[in-house]
């Protein structure tokens, strides 16, 4: 996404001032800042940019406390799963783990969001600027804030943008954005400091609109015959995206930059890693994630020491979903179909053993 | 109307003047404070921002590293 010029990042539009009750509020209650000063530099001393992070409660909770309460647990603003994740592959080592989150730090942490990056303005991670002139917006824009972020896989997959590959029905039939599924109430929290995003109990599911799938006397059978067994994903995506091995450093100027090796459109199944009350499946679709041994060497030798406690193969909900695919054709486009699933060829010598779980042994193919 | 009851109502006439010269005199500070802020009058400006933008990015132009290969 094209950033936005310098002015129009900034520039207040008559409707905030006039339209939105958010414009009724002196600036500098919010941002701070001295609005009698007559130079720009004086103007700005104190200005806090986005007076919603890290602690809303100042600003938003005044008026919004219920939401701004449950924001804390928000995974888009903690980041909680990353560092969760980070946190088992690291070194137990006090002194280099201190280094691996000061890398992520400058590297991973920068892009979160607040209330003001999903309502006001553009995220930080695509140079902000306001979205409507100020504006607060209910509902964020798909556009201009969650595909800001989510841009390399979900909206590339979503909008139909990989190479030869269809979007998902629910947008090219449909025409749903992101908020049809993904609800407010997800989005902002729910009091629970969850390590994966795969554990919000508030996610949406497709069983919440396709009801008959799952029933046990669904109409089409392959969903009866299926169900519990794979999931949603396995029959109805197609390939997605997939990055290899990525490291993060400083260059000779000191700013920071990140490296990834390779990235592909693949499609994998395999064993699931995180079976749960809600994902019981035997097989899922998986994603290689950018991460190595080595991501963290240039601040950090051997800082994740415990490379090998998670799969590099991760499990995935691919947003391109499809009525008819490759897999619905018949039986054997999967039974007995070796390349559709993770194999133990398909994985490098280094990350076997963190793969181990996930990969399909040769006779647990479905014949 | 008895003579107490007609004190009632002009007591009733004159809060609701009150209230009116209050709220109206709360608007118009409201107002006042909005086109006294310098905030306002130079984000509200595309002719003012541009200039401004323009100084900044001469003087600290953007940077971002030319080593980042890949998709993040």
């Amino acid at each position: 996404m094209a950033p936005l010029e310098p002015y129009e990042q900034v520039l207040i539009d008559d409707a905030f001032l006039e339209e939105d009750p958010h414009g009724e509020i002196a600036c500098e209650k919010c941002h701070r800042g001295n609005p009698k000063a007559s130079t720009m530099k004086a103007a700005h001393k104190g200005l806090v940019p986005d007076p919603t992070y890290p602690d809303p409660s100042k600003t938003c909770g005044e008026c919004h406390e219920g939401i701004v309460a449950q924001n804390k647990t928000n995974i888009h603003v903690s980041l909680n799963p990353y560092k969760h994740i980070i946190g088992m592959r690291a070194s137990t080592d006090k002194g280099t783990r201190k280094k691996i989150f000061m890398a992520m730090d400058t590297h991973c942490f920068t892009c979160h969001s607040s209330c003001g990056q999903c309502h006001v303005s553009r995220p930080n991670s695509v140079e902000g600027g306001f979205v409507q002139g100020h504006v607060f917006l209910k509902t964020p824009p798909m556009d201009t804030n969650c595909t800001a972020c989510h841009g390399s896989r979900v909206e590339m997959e979503y909008l139909g943008k990989n190479k030869e590959l269809p979007g998902d029905v629910h947008y090219t039939k449909r025409g749903m954005k992101c908020i049809a599924c993904h609800s407010g109430d997800e989005m902002h929290g729910t009091g629970k400091d969850y390590t994966s995003r795969y554990d919000v109990e508030n996610a949406p599911r497709c069983e919440g609109c396709h009801e008959d799938a799952v029933s046990p006397t669904a109409k089409t059978r392959t969903h009866r015959i299926h169900k519990q067994k794979v999931s949603c994903h396995v029959c109805h995506s197609v390939a997605y995206k997939n990055c290899y091995s990525c490291h993060v450093g400083k260059d000779a100027k000191g700013l920071a930059y990140f490296k990834t090796e390779k990235t592909e459109l693949a499609f994998k199944i395999g064993l699931n890693p995180h079976p749960s009350k809600d994902r019981p499946f035997k097989f899922v679709t998986l994603r290689h994630v950018p991460v190595s041994k080595g991501l963290f060497d240039f601040y950090v030798k051997d800082g994740l020491a415990h490379f090998d406690a998670l799969p590099t193969w991760k499990l995935a909900t691919p947003h391109n979903i499809q009525r008819k695919t490759p897999q619905t054709k018949s039986c054997k486009s999967c039974h007995g179909e070796k390349d559709l699933f993770l194999l133990q060829k398909d994985v490098t010598p280094e990350e076997q053993e963190a793969n181990k779980g996930v990969i399909v042994p040769k006779d647990a193919i479905p014949r | 109307m008895r003579p107490q009851g007609k004190g009632v109502w002009y007591v009733w006439v004159g809060f609701i003047i009150f209230l009116g010269f209050f709220l109206l005199w709360g608007n118009t500070n409201s107002v006042q404070s909005q086109e006294e802020s310098t905030c306002i009058s130079c984000h509200t400006s595309v002719k003012e921002l541009v200039k401004i933008t323009r100084e900044i990015a001469a003087k600290n132009p953007p940077q971002k590293s030319a080593e980042s290969k890949g998709e993040g």
